[in-house]
């Protein structure tokens, strides 16, 4: 199911470049899984 | 010491060819405008803010979270941090084998050593158990004594019980003295956290050690000091051997966040470790506007503008200029009139031939930018070629975005997203054509990479009409990462400096050969040669600030063929080395392990500027680069330049190369007006800032010797070969001098060894010290290069002979 609050900061107007709302689309319509991030608390 | 690998490891380091594909629960990092407050926007849930700096934010976030962000009070913009990438050169071979630079700068023997300050490296990591980075023993000769790096920050390291998050950051875990100290004991870069062995500043890509050895390398690897001939000698001895080293080991996929962040964090442990602090920063972006105005730029800006404001002088950046010379990464086209074209050029990843690409991975992406004046109005089309449609030419359909909007179209997996000019606002001047192309998260059966671009200009009137695309990022996993290139008839070469080397507050430095190269002038005859042009390599970026007069680089340096520390954790298959580390020196070469690039000259200048941090104290950052873009260069009519072309610096090699000459005073110039020297009078030491004492031949004439007195030419060792006359002056009485001092020449080879040496309390009175190319036993030498090292108490000069038959 795509999380609509990440589609809707890919649309908002303060976001101005190609890439992050790109990367923010694809995020809200990826599955919503845990990423292990390394380093990160 | 044996080295032993602990049992239970994380290897650290790994990392693929792209990183992961983002999801609703992946943490990014972000880079937040506006004047929002730390508090408000940490009020979002899992939000943590690592710098705060004027109109600028780094956090780390939830992407679920980023719409709540963007709704804080006062938040303006909002972007996920871009990547950046380490400059190393891609493309230029190694070119002699034999002409490598020791490092052996004069920094190392007249006293200014960097001691006392701190050199920030923001890379891959360090082999910190690396003799070079390491104390000497009590006995002042011995391998093994104390780390000679302070502290640090690993950003891939998950926090624990042994090790703790830095203060204020949000992620990795800071290194401390003591860390370091207990990894030395170990005899392995690596601390167990929570019962895990984790790899801490270990440095598997190499990058990080290499830049790290030419600013600070102490040349004590691998057997410390060793007395020859009456005076002690070391090996390859970086610029700064004596200064303090702190490492910042980035993310494997590090981006611009991340810089911003380390640069905080370094100059936060300057303050408390209240030392001057030259930051290295051999990495780069291609994002933003090449004019200074990135937001990599203006953050790193805010940061030394702060640190100045609170009270901190001695807060300077050294970045690369990067190594866009001759990559093929801007597009640059003018309509002269409007409406026009429409321009067609293309994006092709190098090194492949169509059709045969391989699959494309999940998170392959492209991203383009392009510039163009305020008013301009212009209708952007892609094609996609082999990659949103898999290779059918007859689903090959554009996308179209015309002024002002954007447009997104996904198909068969991929997406194109084109955003043209929808900001009505200009920065610098200038607006923004944005075109993203993504795999959609999947594994694709055709290559990310080829694509077609067609822009016509629509309406507007503006000045020129121009155009700029920037080639900002290509992530194609089946290939190395920055493989996409333009094609057409506009490539352009020039304002191809990467974000930082664009940053107005930092030095930015180019690449030349290594301190000379050979050309054929007539055909027939290779021969030593100064010429600063042909100097240059060509990867080297060329300014100016794209649209703007300003002249970068700031200066240029050694870039090629370089002999430094190598990282034993870079190469697997040299494990028979890992007990004795120091051997790697010898072999550098022949693994040609990231020997050339701008990171190096790059790396040259911040241990220079730390040498001078020695000597002249801490001052503004303003002062700073204006002393290194005036005084810390070469007379370029020297070295070959007439009068005129000197006069003014050029976007090839900026200011001129980086030369010290004057670190050790020089005729009529205070190198340092902030802190003028002691008056001691006529002579002596104490006038201690009178010209260096040797004037035979010009800085970097290389083969040809003058009479001090007349300029007349004594010796060409071009048309004269072998047995070069060194010629040199102690000074007139009006230029005084201790001439009690001990004067020593020693000549060495290109990779720093010393071949011959000569000392003596000289007269007052020109003299002429013969060398006729023959070592210390008698016997001859190869031809070759030779640096001839004339020191006179803490003065001390170099020059270059060489023999040719």
């Amino acid at each position: 199911m795509a999380n609509q609050d990440v589609l809707d900061a890919a649309a908002d107007a303060k976001v101005t470049d190609a890439r992050t709302r790109a990367l923010l689309i694809l995020a809200g319509n990826a599955a919503d899984f845990l990423v292990p991030q390394g380093g990160e608390s | 010491m044996p080295r032993v690998i602990p049992p239970e490891v994380d290897p650290g380091g790994s990392g693929g060819a792209s990183p992961s594909p983002l999801n609703p629960k992946s943490r990014v990092s972000l880079l937040v405008g506006g004047t929002m407050t730390k508090g408000a926007l940490e009020a979002v849930a899992g939000t943590k803010v690592n710098v705060l700096n004027g109109n600028y934010a780094s956090c780390r976030a939830d992407v679920e979270q980023v719409k709540n962000i963007l709704a804080v009070t006062n938040v303006t913009s909002m972007k996920i941090a871009p990547p950046v990438s380490y400059s190393m050169d891609e493309t230029a071979p190694l070119t002699f084998a034999d002409n490598i630079w020791g490092g052996r700068f004069p920094g190392s023997q007249t006293g200014y050593t960097g001691k006392g300050v701190m050199i920030g490296i923001v890379d891959t990591g360090i082999d910190l158990l690396h003799q070079d980075f390491r104390k000497l023993a009590a006995d002042g000769i011995s391998k093994g004594g104390a780390s000679r790096v302070v502290g640090g920050w690993d950003m891939t390291v998950t926090p624990g019980t042994e090790m703790i998050l830095p203060t204020g950051k949000s992620y990795g875990v800071e290194v401390t003295a003591a860390h370091i100290a207990a990894m030395l004991a170990s005899g392995n870069q690596y601390i167990s956290i929570d019962g895990v062995w984790r790899p801490i500043l270990r440095d598997t890509i190499g990058h990080g050690t290499v830049i790290s050895g030419i600013a600070a390398g102490n040349g004590t690897a691998p057997n410390g000091l060793v007395p020859t001939n009456g005076i002690t000698t070391c090996n390859y001895v970086g610029m700064a051997p004596e200064a303090d080293i702190a490492v910042v080991r980035l993310p494997d996929f590090p981006n611009t966040a991340n810089v911003v962040d380390a640069v905080d964090f370094l100059f936060g442990l300057a303050n408390t470790r209240n030392q001057g602090c030259v930051i290295l920063l051999s990495v780069a972006s291609r994002e933003g506007q090449h004019d200074g105005f990135s937001d990599l730029d203006k953050q790193l800006e805010a940061m030394v503008a702060a640190q100045e404001s609170g009270g901190h002088k001695g807060r300077h950046i050294v970045a690369s200029a990067g190594n866009e010379g001759n990559s093929k990464r801007h597009y640059s086209f003018t309509f002269p009139t409007s409406p026009a074209g429409p321009h067609g050029f293309n994006v092709y990843p190098t090194g492949l031939a169509s059709p045969n690409y391989p699959a494309g991975a999940a998170s392959d992406s492209i991203l383009l930018q392009g510039w163009v004046d305020a008013t301009t109005q212009s209708t952007v089309s892609v094609t996609t070629t082999y990659m949103q449609y898999g290779g059918a030419q007859s689903n090959n359909t554009a996308v179209t975005a015309t002024h002002g909007n954007e447009v997104t179209q996904t198909y068969n997996g991929t997406t194109v997203k084109i955003r043209n000019c929808v900001e009505a606002s200009a920065v610098n001047g200038k607006r923004k054509i944005e075109i993203y192309v993504t795999n959609d998260g999947v594994t694709q059966t055709h290559l990310m990479g080829a694509m077609g671009i067609s822009v016509s200009r629509t309406g507007g009137v503006s000045a020129d009409g121009t155009y700029d695309f920037y080639m900002v990022s290509s992530i194609i996993a089946t290939m190395s990462q920055d493989k996409a290139i333009f094609v057409g008839t506009n490539i352009s070469y020039d304002s191809g400096i990467t974000s930082p080397g664009s940053c107005l507050a930092a030095l930015s430095i180019g690449g030349i050969y290594s301190s000379m190269t050979y050309r054929a002038a007539d055909g027939s005859q290779p021969f030593y040669n100064f010429d600063p042009l042909a100097g240059m390599v060509p990867f080297s970026s060329k300014g100016p600030l794209l649209g703007t007069a300003t002249i970068k680089p700031d200066l240029v340096a050694p870039a090629t063929n370089l002999v430094t520390t190598m990282s034993i954790a870079r190469v697997p298959a040299m494990a028979s080395y890992e007990k004795d580390r120091d051997l790697v020196h010898a072999v550098v070469d022949n693994y040609n392990v990231n020997a050339g690039g701008c990171s190096i000259a790059a790396a040259f200048a911040a241990g220079a500027m730390a040498l001078v941090m020695h000597r002249n104290g801490r001052q503004t950052n303003a002062s700073m680069l204006t002393f290194f873009k005036t005084l810390m260069k070469s007379d370029r009519v020297a070295l070959g330049d007439t009068a005129a072309q000197a006069a003014t610096p050029n976007n090839t090699m900026g200011n001129g190369k980086l030369w010290l000459q004057l670190i050790y005073g020089g005729a009529g110039v205070d190198p340092d007006p902030v802190n003028p020297p002691p008056t001691g009078g006529s002579g002596g030491e104490g006038s201690g800032y009178d010209p260096p004492i040797i004037r035979g031949g010009s800085p970097g004439a290389g083969h040809k010797w003058m009479d001090p007195a007349t300029g007349d030419v004594l010796h060409d060792s071009v048309t004269e070969p072998r047995s070069p006359d060194y010629v040199f002056s102690e000074p007139e009485s009006a230029t005084p001098y201790s001439y009690t001092d001990t004067i020593s020449i020693r000549v060495c080879d290109m990779g720093g060894f010393q071949r011959y040496y000569a000392d003596g309390d000289y007269a007052q009175k020109d003299e002429i010290f013969h060398w006729n190319g023959l070592d210390q036993q008698g016997v001859a030498l190869p031809y070759g290069a030779y640096q001839v090292i004339l020191t006179a108490g803490v003065h001390s000069r170099i020059d270059f002979v060489y023999f040719r038959p």
